[in-house]
């Protein structure tokens, strides 16, 4: 399923109008649900990040959805390095009736918690999706990679 | 205007209804609204975000 997801002003601007959202920062925004073998959120906005390795989740998350507990593992970004724990998680990607379930994926949520949003990084959905950012136009394209393969042969 | 800084929220048609820095309380709250009602989301920190 191909999906094209409109960039988003932040939360609080949301309920302004189209005029007054023209100058305001949008951001790459993808509606997803995560879930475990007990649980399932609702629809959260992550962030499609493709300078993330790949998934990065909240602890409160692991914590409500009573993820296990896997590898500790070293992360590094902006705010320097830090540590975590990689997990199982189970990942829907889109909402409305209009969605898919990428079953359980590999994630990583931190010891400490610090202040950055749920991303999507390039493992698995840059895997599985051709992912064009059209900053130009505020919106994102993720295509199958089996359309992309199919069209090539 | 509010100020939503770094802070957890739900939304519900563009609106926001609920918010709090920890996840856990959204998270706890959601459970109140049917699925698809409501969106969680996260209101940046700063005016420029490096992730």
């Amino acid at each position: 399923m191909r999906f094209t997801f409109k960039y988003q002003v932040k939360p609080s601007e949301r309920k302004l109008n189209k005029q007054n959202k023209q100058e305001l920062q949008k951001y790459p925004f993808i509606p997803i649900k995560l879930y475990s073998k007990t649980k399932k959120t609702q629809v959260i906005e992550a962030l499609l990040d493709s300078g993330c390795d790949g998934i990065y989740l909240w602890k409160s998350v692991a914590e409500y959805l009573n993820l296990q507990k896997g590898k500790k593992e070293k992360g590094s970004g902006v705010g320097g390095i830090s540590a975590g724990y990689e997990t199982k998680v189970g990942l829907i990607i889109g909402r409305g009736g209009r969605e898919v379930d990428l079953g359980y994926v590999t994630a990583v949520y931190p010891e400490v918690q610090s202040n950055v949003p749920i991303l999507l990084g390039r493992h698995p959905v840059f895997e599985k999706y051709q992912i064009i950012f059209e900053e130009y136009n505020e919106k994102v394209i993720l295509i199958p990679i089996e359309i992309i393969l199919g069209k090539k042969k | 205007m509010e100020d939503f800084s770094g802070e957890w929220v739900i939304l519900k048609d563009d609106l926001i209804i609920a918010k709090d820095k920890e996840l856990k309380v959204i998270l706890e709250l959601s459970e109140d609204y049917d699925e698809e009602e409501i969106t969680i989301s996260k209101e940046p920190s700063a005016e420029f975000c490096f992730y």
